[in-house]
């Protein structure tokens, strides 16, 4: 009862700058506010307010394919890029971009890139899956076979025999590998 | 591994099969093709993909060049012949690559495996003569040839699905590359540089981005009612000179008296002087109202036809926002004769430049005709904010004279800053 007062009072005194919040829950239940333009990014949230009539601004919007580690992850991305979208027609420099994914990505490990991909891959985040598959492809860009296995876990099935044939068949294609 | 230890959980390879494409396409060929070992999941996985490049890093690079070559020869064909389904976008940027009867069957596999982008960036020892076989690519979209020679045959209607063409240090006829605009209905991309000595008549009915660099005699926009970006640098030899000077017809007309929907033209170089050539046109039959950004390099200020063209210009396009000049060399050895005309043409009185924001004047050497010129815009654009000047290099001396008169010049705009840029 007092939660609802509290809060209804809040949101009429910022009403004057008021930014129009969405309400995004993921698979463990939390719950995320996010502006407006931001939450648009992720081309389901658009979909489903345009498609659907009775959504309100109190609606939650449920998304059980995103853990909150990921969401925390997407909303950052989306955030700053929402600050660069802002400061047009001046398009932010190239520099500055470049520093902010690069500081972004390289603090995320292995398992929370995979996360994240999936997630914006269901988020359908055009923009930020193409960077996060750049990223992927860039960790395991010129290692050895062994490196990119253990790296992302693939277990290797082949026999011995079999995977020496491979080899042998791609012998062409492996001159000049890393020393990891 | 140890009683009780866990295996790493498997990343990646139960992706969806989307990302893992997108993932194998970011990778350079190599890469990719390693991924056959990984396990019997990932054995074909890169065979599908539908996008192929390859470059220099395809094979170590060493100083032997007969070898490389050799690799890399080994290498694409080997990949071509494990691949499977459709290859829609091949690239091959090898510069080392001598033309080789390779390259002839990679392209005819690809003519047969609906081939939509083809980009081939060779050497630049002997040009690459292309096989008639990339003439039957019927479902072609893009093409990008750089130092190719091709002559097509007598039973090429042309590409009628191609979106972009690319050519850059081609050597073919001109009538062919007026053939091949003309008989690609779809072409909306054009871009042919380092041509030589082109006479060049452009009919293409969707075309929206040109850009031209070359040595051009003529260039007559014949048909392109959708254009809406020009960058044109021509360059300047004796004959193309002699030509020039003997013209009547108006250039100016014949290469933009077709593009109403224009919203940005850049002129390096010698098309100012390209534009001013010919008769006077008077007054324009077209009115550029999407021009937003101008920008003509090496204008020569000395030259009243050249002031007349730009002036021509800004004045039709009454939605300009950004306007960038640099002055010419020749600006150097101008009298300092002062020619009144400038005043008395310039202005017509109901002339505003209602939305010109940003005004950026390089290489100006101070002399009247550019002084004037600037005190035109600054006079009527009433919400000018930046105009840049930067005064060309050789000239230090007399930047305290051309600084002195700007601060006098009068501002229809009360928010325009003048930055005088120095070196």
């Amino acid at each position: 009862m007092s939660s609802s007062i509290a809060s209804s009072s809040s949101s009429s005194s910022s009403s004057s700058k008021k930014e129009k919040k969405i309400s995004l829950k993921t698979s463990d239940g939390e719950v995320f506010e996010v502006e407006e333009p931001v939450a648009m990014q992720l081309e389901i949230v658009r979909s489903f307010f345009a498609d659907n009539e009775d959504v309100t601004e109190q609606t939650v919007m449920p998304l059980p394919n995103v853990s909150t580690a990921a969401m925390h992850g997407i909303l950052e991305y989306c955030r700053a890029h929402e600050e660069f979208r802002r400061r047009m027609p001046e398009a932010a420099p190239e520099e500055e971009v470049r520093a902010f994914e690069a500081g972004y990505v390289d603090r995320k490990s292995n398992e929370e890139l995979k996360e994240m991909i999936l997630a914006a891959n269901y988020l359908n985040i055009s923009k930020l899956l193409d960077f996060l598959t750049g990223v992927a492809a860039k960790r395991i860009e010129n290692k050895s076979v062994e490196y990119v296995r253990a790296f992302f876990g693939v277990e290797n099935d082949f026999t011995p025999e079999e995977e020496a044939n491979l080899r042998r068949e791609y012998e062409w294609a492996f001159e000049g590998v890393d020393e990891d | 591994m140890q009683m009780g230890e866990v295996a790493a959980p498997d990343l990646i390879s139960d992706l969806p099969q989307s990302i893992i494409e997108s993932i194998l396409t970011r990778l350079p060929i190599r890469d990719a093709i390693r991924t056959s070992i990984l396990s019997t999941k990932w054995r074909y996985r890169w065979s599908t993909l539908t996008e192929l490049v390859f470059d220099g890093t395809c094979v170590t690079l060493c100083n032997d060049r007969a070898l490389v070559e050799k690799n890399i020869v080994k290498f694409i064909t080997r990949a071509l012949f494990l691949h499977q389904g459709p290859i829609h976008k091949f690239q091959l940027s090898a510069r080392y690559l001598q033309c080789c009867s390779d390259i002839d069957q990679w392209l005819l596999f690809l003519s047969r495996n609906d081939i939509k982008e083809l980009i081939l960036d060779l050497g630049e020892g002997e040009w690459f003569r292309v096989p008639s076989c990339l003439f039957n690519c019927k479902k072609m979209t893009h093409l990008e040839l750089h130092c190719c020679e091709f002559d097509p045959p007598p039973t090429f209607k042309g590409f009628l699905c191609l979106r972009s063409l690319n050519l850059h240090q081609v050597l073919v006829a001109p009538e062919v590359i007026e053939s091949l605009i003309s008989s690609c209905p779809l072409l909306e991309v054009l871009s042919l540089t380092y041509s030589d000595s082109l006479d060049l008549n452009i009919n293409a009915p969707n075309l929206k981005y040109l850009c031209l660099e070359g040595e051009f005699k003529d260039i007559c926009l014949e048909n392109t009612p959708l254009l809406v970006e020009i960058s044109v640098a021509m360059y300047m030899t004796d004959d193309i000179a002699e030509h020039f000077e003997q013209s009547s017809s108006c250039n100016f007309i014949k290469f933009l008296g077709g593009v109403p929907l224009l919203e940005k033209l850049v002129g390096y170089i010698y098309f100012t002087k390209y534009l001013s050539i010919g008769d006077d046109p008077g007054r324009l039959p077209v009115t550029y109202s999407q021009l937003k950004i101008i920008e003509l390099y090496q204008v020569s200020f000395e030259d009243m036809k050249e002031i007349m063209v730009v002036i021509r210009l800004i004045t039709n396009s009454p939605n300009l926002k950004e306007l960038k000049i640099s002055g010419s060399a020749n600006s150097l050895a101008a009298t300092e004769e002062y020619d009144l005309d400038l005043q008395e043409i310039v202005c017509p009185s109901d002339c505003l430049f209602k939305h010109l924001k940003f005004v950026k004047m390089t290489d100006i050497a101070g002399v009247p005709h550019e002084m004037e010129f600037i005190k035109f815009l600054l006079k009527n654009s009433p919400v000018l904010e930046t105009m840049s000047i930067t005064p060309c290099v050789f000239l230090k001396d007399k930047n305290l004279n051309m600084l002195i008169e700007l601060v006098r010049f009068r501002r229809a705009s009360a928010e325009a800053e003048i930055e005088f840029v120095q070196n």
